[in-house]
């Protein structure tokens, strides 16, 4: 257990060696949800009848709660697993390590980078709330503040454990654009990225709910602003669980059938 | 001038061989491509269908403005971002060297050597898109010269939107760890979606920082639908020969500071 806690401080590490980088990222997070959610903030001042079913506080409430929790929970090591460890062969020196190829890019792949970036957008979702009060609300109970960090560890799960099948299927093709780019506009459309997904026509809102994208963002994010009650929240965990384990068992196939191609000296 | 022409045009065939031979590669990025396009249009479907109007632009033009920049977007992926997304590794891993040793300009070569064409079906898709919002009386065309008026002003767009890629990738060369800087490039074309009248809403700071990005989608737009006037089209024009001139001084002035195969 030391030694693996030592293995994380030196991630940590490098995870915080170049901040900058991590500062792009955030930026990258941010940017496109801030100008749709300025978009709504004009929308809803301009058209009166969209006020009485959207407000702007809870529109900016939505927006700065989703980057914050995206920065803490929407994992990147699709493009790492797939460039570094399958094509050019690192994931040879994985394997012969005493713990899971999995428990590996959770511990010092991704979990450093949730921290710093995540630190970025609890700063920033702090000075709002500091300089401009009236623009965000949260009000929760203790249960519901429960629920929502369970919300959060389901989403990160999902999210992680679909990044490691997109990574992975590096092992059957070389070009992969195709695959991360449907998967990051599904993301990006059904996650409730762009907005929540309540608002859409009624079919897209119950197609996007039969995807696991709405796990991830979407449920804890709306669980935060205080849109989903405390009577409500135990089914949307459900429907959080039940996606990591379809997520998970594909995965598991996928790893078995994958690791029998790995040729370790790229593909 | 010519010299170049020619460059560029053995530069176009190698290109098309790559489209060529890798045939299957060459259908994913179609398809990838239209992915992100169905992206863009369907954000803006989806955010203005409840609203009647908005920053004085109707939910239509809106999503003209959308195809607009689904038109721009295959244009500008075609000729310019694969070759600014290389940029951080010329730096980083000191290929900059052998381009400066070349007889071409330098600029010219790292900004066109790698041409993707597939990137051009984007560009079709904006263009059907543009048509159809025309057919359903959404957006009114004004005739040839409105299409010869939107052409021209998407060639001065861009001008302006590679110079400001540009200056931001010749950061790199100071900063080479910041290779990411390139994704940031890509999220912030998101800002020409809308018009200078939405930034305005949020003032001047907004409207300094995102308006060379709303000109360059919205004057083409409205020079299609012969709403355009002469300061707009001025502003265009002169914005982005500036930027092009001060993109081209930011790079040779950067390029004092490159140290080659180092960090």
């Amino acid at each position: 257990m030391k030694k693996i806690f030592r293995l994380f401080l030196i991630a940590m590490h490098r995870g915080s060696y170049i901040r900058s980088r991590s500062l792009v990222w955030f930026l990258l997070t941010i940017f496109v949800p801030g100008i749709i959610c300025m978009y709504w903030i004009v929308a809803i001042r301009q058209n009166p009848e969209l006020g009485k079913t959207l407000s702007t506080s809870f529109m900016v409430t939505y927006y700065l709660t989703a980057v914050t929790l995206a920065a803490l929970i929407v994992s990147h090591v699709k493009d790492h697993i797939a460039r570094l460890d399958i094509q050019q062969g690192e994931l040879s020196q994985y394997l012969l390590r005493p713990f899971s190829y999995y428990f590996h890019n959770i511990l010092f792949e991704e979990i450093p980078y949730r921290v710093i970036q995540g630190g970025y957008g609890i700063l920033v979702i702090s000075l709002i709330a500091f300089f401009f009060p009236n623009l965000i609300r949260y009000s929760m109970s203790p249960m519901l503040f429960l629920f929502t960090i369970t919300s959060m560890i389901l989403g990160f799960f999902v999210c992680f454990t679909l990044e490691m099948i997109l990574g992975l299927i590096a092992l059957w093709f070389y070009d992969l654009r195709l695959f991360h780019s449907a998967y990051e506009v599904l993301f990006i459309l059904l996650g409730g990225w762009n907005m929540p997904i309540f608002l859409f026509p009624k079919q897209i809102y119950t197609a996007a709910l039969f995807t696991p994208f709405p796990a991830v963002i979407y449920v804890p994010t709306l669980m935060f602003s205080g849109k989903i009650t405390e009577i409500e929240a135990p089914g949307w965990l459900l429907y959080q669980a039940f996606w990591f384990l379809i997520i998970f068992v594909v995965y598991k196939i996928i790893w078995h059938f994958g690791l029998k191609r790995f040729t370790a000296a790229g593909i | 001038m010519k010299r170049y022409f020619q460059i560029l045009l053995i530069l176009s065939r190698m290109a098309l061989k790559l489209f060529a031979q890798f045939r299957a590669n060459t259908v994913g990025i179609m398809f990838s491509t239209s992915i992100w396009s169905f992206l863009v249009l369907s954000t803006i479907y989806l955010t203005t269908r409840q609203v009647r109007m908005v920053f004085g632009y109707t939910p239509g033009e809106l999503l003209a403005l959308g195809a607009t920049q689904v038109v721009f977007l295959g244009i500008f992926h075609t000729f310019v971002s694969k070759n600014i997304e290389k940029i951080p590794e010329y730096v980083n891993q000191g290929f900059l060297d052998s381009i400066l040793l070349k007889p071409v300009d330098s600029q010219f070569l790292v900004s066109f050597t790698h041409l993707n064409f597939p990137a051009l079906f984007r560009m079709v898709i904006g263009i059907y898109a543009l048509y159809h919002l025309a057919s359903i009386s959404s957006i009114s065309i004004n005739g040839i010269a409105g299409i010869l008026g939107f052409s021209a002003a998407l060639a001065f767009s861009l001008i302006l939107i590679y110079s400001i890629w540009y200056m931001f990738a010749t950061i790199l060369i100071w900063f080479p760890q910041m290779d990411n800087i390139v994704e940031f490039l890509y999220h912030l074309n998101t800002a020409s979606r809308y018009p200078v009248s939405f930034y305005q809403e949020f003032g001047l700071f907004l409207v300094i920082m995102f308006s060379p990005f709303s000109i360059a989608l919205t004057v083409p737009l409205r020079l299609l639908t012969g709403k355009a006037d002469i300061y707009e089209v001025s502003a265009l024009i002169i914005t982005s020969i500036v930027f092009f001139f001060v993109s081209r001084l930011f790079w040779l002035y950067a390029l004092r500071s490159y140290t080659s195969a180092s960090v």
